[in-house]
C-alpha cells in the first residue's frame, strides 16, 4: 500500500517537474526569441507588393532583433500553397506569412484546401491596406465605369483578367457584376499580378480588376486609365479615380488587408513580441518612407483586432460564396 | 541623350558600382554552381542590404549575382552532371558527356566564352533596342503563349537520341508529373494523394538534382564495377582550353542561340530553360554532324550556354520597359528597384535615363567580370574532376541532400530529390532518354493554363490559335521543327544501316 | 531476341495509366460554361501514355531488335541505393552532422576505396566543408 503511494507520489512529482521543465524551456524559448532565423512566407510572387512590404518589414526586424528575416514565395493556389505551408509549420514562430484576406477568407471557403483560418491561424499585426480598382487601356476609349459596363453590355464575351481564379479581385468583380442584371463579362485568371498586367496593357483582356498599386507605373505614365476604386475615400495617391461609391456602386469590401499570422498554436509570448516589433518598425520613419516610395499604404491593426476582422471576413464570404452556387 | 549615356557610364564604372559588381558576379557564380543554391536566393539575401546604396551600385550587384549564377549553374552541370541551377538543365545533353571524353577543360572555356558572348549580345540588344523589344513581349497573351510552349515540346522530338517513341513517352509523363499541385486555372486540389506538400507541385530544383545528378552517381558506379574507370587518362587533356579555331567553328551558331536566348527572354515567363533546349536543337538541324550531337559535342554546348546568358538581357526588357518581371530572378529585382524608389515602367526611361544607362552598362561590366573569372578558374575546376570518383561521388550525393533541402528548407523536397534519382536510374537503365521529361516539366504549366486561359477568351473557339497571326505562325514552325527533326532522324537511322550493312559485307 | 525491357516498362506505364485515371475521376467537374476542368489536361496526358505505352510493347513484340538489349543490376548499385535512402532517413532523423560521417565512409567502400585511414579523414574533412560552407556562409539551417 505505502510503496504504491510512493509510486504515485513519485510520478505526481515525475509530472510536476516535468511540466514545470518544459514550461521553463517554452518560457526560455519566448525570451530567446527569435534566436535563429525567421522564414516569412509569401504566398504571391516575389518582386509583388505583398513581397515588398515583407522585405521592408523584415530588413527593420531584421535589424531590431539580430536575426534574419527571409521572405520565402511560395505562390500559387490562390494563396492555399503558402497558407498550407504556414499551417504545417512548426508553432514555434521561425515561420510566419504575410497572408491578406483572399487566402484567409476566400480560397478556404470556395474550395477545400484543408484549412480553417479563424481554428488554424492567429494574426501578429496588421501591415497595410490597399484599395482595388478597375483599369483599362487608356486607348480604349474607355473613359469611365459607366462606359465600361455599357461597352459589355453590346459586346459579347468582353473579358476581365485578375491575378488568381477566386482571389477577391475576381469575387468582388463577379459579386459586382451578379448585381448588374444584363451585364456580363469573362474572368480570366493570370498568374499573379504582373501577368494580367502584361495582357492589359497587350490587348488580351478588356479590362483587369487588381489592386491599385499593381496599376502605378502605368498610371503615372497614362498608358492605363482607372475607372473606378474601392474604399470609403478616394486613394491621395491616384486622385482622380472616383470611388464606387461615388458612382453609387456596392462593393463586398473596401479593400484588401496584408498582415502578419502564425500558426494557431503558437505562444502568445511571442506574438506579443513579433506584434510590437512590427509596430516600431512601422513607427520608424525610414521604413514610413520606404513604404511610401512602394507606393504601399500602411495600416497597423493589432493581432486582437486583425483576428477578429479574419473570422467575421471569413463567415460573411461563407455567405456570399454559398449563394453563388 | 548622350550625355545621359556618359552618366549612366560614370555611375557604372564609379568605384564603389565596379566592386558591388565584381562582388556580386563572384557570389553569384558560386550560389550557380552550388546545387540548390540559386541566383534567386542570392539576390532575395542581397535586397535587404541595398536599401541604403545607390541604385546602380544596388543594381550592380543584383546583374553580378543574375548573370553569374546562370553561368555558375553550367560549371557543376559538366563537372559533376549536377545542375546547380534549373537554367542548366540543357547543359546537361553535352557537359557531363565531354567531361566522360577528358575534355572538362574544353567544356568550361567553351562556357565561359558563349556566356560571355550570350551576356554581351543580349546586353546590346537590352541597350540599343529595349522599348522595341517590349512591344513584342506584350503581343504575347495566352494563345501565344501556349503555341510558344508547344514549340517548346517539339523540341522533345529533337533531343531524344535513339527512339523517339521513348523520348514522347518520357516527355508525357513530365507533363503529367506536373500536373500535380493546385489546378493552374481553377484553384483545385489535383493528384496530391493527400500530401500538403504537394500541393506547391514537385519542386523543380530537387526534382532535377536528384534526376540527373543521383542517377548519373549510381551509373557512374556501375561503370566503375565494369572496370571503365576512364579517370586516369584524362589528367593531362582536361585541363586543355579551346582554340580560337573553336570559337571561330561556332560562330554562327554562338550568335544564332544568342539570339534565340535573348528573344525567349524578352517573352515573360518562359525563362533560360527554354530558350537553350530550343537553341540546342537549332543547333542540331544546322550542324554538319548531328549525329555528334549527345556525345559530348562541342557545337551543343557552345548553344546551350550562349542561349542561357543570353535570356538575362532578354529578361531584363520587360522588367524596365514595362515593370513586368520575366522570371523568378528578375521577379526579385523588380522589389529591388521598388525599395530604391525607382518604379520601372515607362516612366524609368524618361525619368532616370542616367539610372538605366548605369544598369546597362553594369550588365556589360558584369559579363566582363564573368569572362574573367571564369577563364580564371577553368584550369581550378577542371582539376576538380582529378579528384577520385570514390571520394568525388559520395561528396556529390551528400551535397545533392543538403542542397534539395537548403532551396526551401523543406524535408519533403528531399524525398522528391530522392524519388526523380530513382527514376532517372530507372529510366537511364531502361533506354529512356532523361531531358524529354525536364522539359516536359517545365512547360506543362504553361501549355494548360494558357490553353485554358485562351479558350475562356475566345469563348472555347479553338481557332483562336489559328486566327492570331504570331501564335499561328509559332504553332507551324512546331510543326515544321517536328517534322524536319522526323526527317533527320531517318536519315541518320538509314544511314547507321547503310554503315552497318557495309561493315557486314565485309565481314563475309 | 524480344525486347523484354521495353515489355516490361510498356506494361509498367500502362499500370501507372490506369492508376492516374482513377485519380482524375475524382476531381471536380469543370465550370459551368467552360470546356475544360482540372481533369481535362491530366486525361488528355494519360490517353497518350497509354497509347505511347502500346506502341512501345507492340514494338517489342512484333518487331526483333537487332541490338538485344541486356539490363545487368549490380548488387552493389542496389546497396548504394539502400545506403542512399538510409541516408536520406538518417539526414532527416538525427541531422545532418550524424548522418553524413558514415554515409561517406560506407559510400567510400562500395566505390571500392580501401585505405580506411584516408577514407575516414576525407569523409571527416567533407563534411566538416560542407556544413561550414552552408550553414556559415549562406545561413540556411541545417537539421
Amino acid at each position: 500500500m505505502k510503496s504504491k503511494h510512493i509510486y504515485s507520489l513519485v510520478l505526481a512529482f515525475c509530472l510536476v517537474f516535468s511540466s514545470l521543465v518544459s514550461a521553463q524551456a517554452g518560457q526560455k524559448a519566448i525570451d530567446n526569441y527569435p534566436d535563429r532565423s525567421v522564414t516569412i512566407i509569401n504566398p504571391f510572387s516575389p518582386g509583388g507588393s505583398s513581397d515588398i512590404q515583407a522585405r521592408i518589414i523584415s530588413e527593420a526586424l531584421q535589424r531590431n532583433m539580430g536575426q534574419s528575416f527571409n521572405v520565402v514565395s511560395k505562390k500559387g493556389g490562390a494563396g492555399a500553397i503558402a497558407m498550407l505551408a504556414a499551417k504545417n509549420a512548426k508553432p514555434d514562430g521561425y515561420t510566419v506569412i504575410l497572408t491578406c484576406l483572399g487566402p484567409c477568407s476566400l480560397t478556404p471557403n470556395r474550395a477545400n484546401v484543408g484549412y480553417n483560418t479563424p481554428k488554424d491561424f492567429r494574426a501578429i499585426a496588421r501591415l497595410s491596406l490597399f484599395p482595388f480598382a478597375v483599369a483599362v487601356r487608356a486607348d480604349s476609349g474607355i473613359e469611365n465605369f459607366n462606359q465600361l459596363l455599357e461597352y459589355a453590355q453590346k459586346t459579347p464575351n468582353t473579358t476581365f483578367g485578375t491575378c488568381g481564379a477566386g482571389l477577391l479581385q475576381h469575387v468582388l468583380f463577379s459579386d459586382f457584376l451578379s448585381r448588374q442584371p444584363d451585364v456580363s463579362m469573362q474572368h480570366i485568371p493570370f498568374n499573379g499580378g504582373a501577368e494580367a498586367t502584361s495582357a492589359l496593357l497587350g490587348k488580351h483582356v478588356v479590362a483587369t480588376v487588381q489592386t491599385a498599386s499593381e496599376y502605378l507605373p502605368h498610371y503615372k505614365s497614362g498608358d492605363l486609365r482607372l475607372l473606378a476604386i474601392t474604399g470609403d475615400e478616394r486613394s491621395p495617391v491616384y486622385p482622380d479615380v472616383p470611388t464606387f461609391k461615388e458612382l453609387g456602386y456596392e462593393t463586398i469590401t473596401g479593400g484588401t488587408w496584408f498582415g502578419f499570422a502564425v500558426p494557431k498554436k503558437t505562444p502568445e509570448g511571442i506574438v506579443l513580441k513579433l506584434q510590437n516589433a512590427i509596430k516600431d518598425a512601422l513607427n520608424e520613419p525610414e521604413v514610413q518612407a520606404r513604404l511610401e516610395k512602394a507606393a504601399i499604404p500602411a495600416s497597423f491593426l493589432s493581432g486582437a483586432e486583425l483576428d477578429a476582422i479574419i473570422s467575421s471576413e471569413y463567415k460573411s464570404f461563407a455567405k456570399i460564396l454559398k449563394s453563388s452556387d | 541623350m548622350l550625355e545621359h549615356i556618359f552618366l549612366g557610364l560614370g555611375n557604372a564604372v564609379a568605384p564603389a558600382a565596379i566592386l558591388a559588381t565584381f562582388i556580386g558576379t563572384a557570389m553569384g557564380i558560386t550560389f550557380g554552381a552550388l546545387p540548390g543554391l540559386t541566383a534567386t536566393m542570392g539576390i532575395a539575401l542581397l535586397i535587404p542590404m541595398t536599401f541604403d546604396l545607390a541604385p546602380v551600385v544596388a543594381f550592380g550587384a543584383m546583374l553580378g549575382i543574375y548573370v553569374g549564377g546562370v553561368y555558375g549553374g553550367a560549371i557543376t552541370a559538366i563537372l559533376v552532371s549536377t545542375p546547380g541551377t534549373a537554367m542548366a538543365a540543357a547543359t546537361l545533353m553535352e557537359g557531363p558527356q565531354m567531361t566522360a571524353k577528358g575534355e572538362s577543360g574544353k567544356a568550361l572555356s567553351m562556357t565561359t566564352i558563349a556566356s560571355t558572348i550570350g551576356g554581351l549580345f543580349s546586353a546590346l540588344a537590352l541597350m540599343l533596342v529595349a522599348p522595341q523589344l517590349a512591344k513584342i513581349a506584350l503581343s504575347f497573351g495566352p494563345p501565344e503563349y501556349f503555341a510558344l510552349a508547344v514549340f517548346g515540346l517539339s523540341v522533345v522530338s529533337g533531343i531524344s537520341s535513339g527512339s523517339m517513341l521513348k523520348g514522347c513517352l518520357s516527355a508525357l509523363l513530365g507533363l503529367l508529373l506536373a500536373t500535380i499541385g493546385l489546378d493552374p486555372v481553377s484553384g483545385d486540389i489535383r493528384n496530391t494523394f493527400g500530401i500538403p506538400a504537394l500541393l506547391t507541385g514537385i519542386s523543380f530544383v530537387p526534382a532535377l538534382i536528384g534526376f540527373f545528378a543521383v542517377s548519373q552517381v549510381i551509373i557512374r558506379l556501375e561503370e566503375i564495377l565494369e572496370g571503365k574507370d576512364l579517370n586516369q587518362m584524362k589528367g593531362a587533356v582536361a585541363s586543355a582550353i579551346i582554340s580560337a579555331k573553336d570559337v571561330r567553328d561556332n560562330k554562327v551558331n554562338l550568335f544564332r542561340s544568342s539570339a534565340i536566348g535573348t528573344f525567349v527572354g524578352i517573352i515573360p515567363a518562359c525563362g533560360a530553360g527554354i530558350a537553350s533546349f530550343i537553341a540546342y536543337n537549332k543547333a542540331k538541324q544546322a550542324s554538319k554532324t548531328p549525329e555528334k550531337f549527345g556525345t559530348g559535342h562541342l557545337e551543343g554546348l557552345a548553344a546551350t550556354e550562349s542561349a542561357n546568358n543570353a535570356v538575362t538581357g532578354g529578361a531584363l526588357v520587360p522588367l524596365l520597359t514595362l515593370g513586368i518581371p520575366g522570371d523568378v530572378v528578375t521577379a526579385i529585382m523588380l522589389g529591388g528597384l521598388m525599395v530604391q524608389g525607382l518604379t520601372p515602367g515607362p516612366l524609368l526611361f524618361t525619368d532616370y535615363p542616367d539610372v538605366v544607362y548605369g544598369i546597362f552598362f553594369s550588365l556589360i561590366i558584369a559579363n566582363i567580370f564573368m569572362l574573367i573569372l571564369g577563364m580564371g578558374a577553368v584550369k581550378l575546376f577542371a582539376k576538380l574532376i582529378q579528384i577520385p570518383q570514390g571520394i568525388l561521388m559520395p561528396i556529390v550525393v551528400a551535397l545533392c541532400v543538403v542542397g534539395s533541402y537548403s532551396i526551401n528548407n523543406s524535408e519533403f523536397d528531399v524525398i522528391i530529390m530522392a524519388t526523380f534519382g530513382l527514376l532517372g536510374y530507372l529510366m537511364e537503365k531502361t533506354g529512356f532518354p532523361l531531358p524529354p521529361l525536364l522539359l516536359a516539366l517545365i512547360l506543362s504549366p504553361l501549355v494548360e493554363s494558357n490553353f485554358r486561359r485562351a479558350m475562356l477568351m475566345s469563348n472555347n473557339d479553338a481557332t483562336i490559335f489559328l486566327t492570331r497571326p504570331i501564335s499561328c505562325i509559332i504553332l507551324l514552325l512546331a510543326i515544321g521543327m517536328v517534322v524536319q527533326n522526323i526527317l533527320n532522324e531517318r536519315k541518320r537511322k538509314r544511314n547507321i544501316a547503310a554503315a552497318n550493312g557495309e561493315t557486314g559485307e565485309s565481314h563475309a | 531476341m524480344r525486347n523484354i525491357t521495353d515489355i516490361v516498362s510498356g506494361l509498367l506505364l500502362l499500370g501507372l495509366v490506369l492508376f492516374g485515371f482513377s485519380l482524375t475521376t475524382t476531381l471536380p467537374k469543370p465550370l459551368p460554361g467552360a470546356y475544360f476542368g482540372p481533369a481535362s489536361f491530366p486525361n488528355l496526358i494519360l490517353t497518350l501514355i497509354a497509347i505511347g505505352a502500346c506502341g512501345l510493347i507492340a514494338k517489342a513484340l512484333f518487331i526483333r531488335s537487332s541490338l538485344p538489349t541486356k539490363i545487368r543490376f549490380y548488387p552493389r548499385a542496389l546497396c548504394f541505393i539502400f545506403l542512399f535512402f538510409g541516408y536520406l532517413i538518417a539526414f532527416l532523423s538525427f541531422g545532418f552532422l550524424i548522418a553524413t560521417v558514415p554515409f561517406l565512409i560506407a559510400a567510400q567502400l562500395l566505390f571500392g576505396r580501401s585505405n580506411i585511414v584516408t577514407i575516414c579523414i576525407t569523409a571527416l574533412v567533407g563534411t566538416a566543408g560542407i556544413y561550414a560552407f552552408i550553414t556559415y556562409v549562406f545561413k540556411v539551417p541545417l537539421p
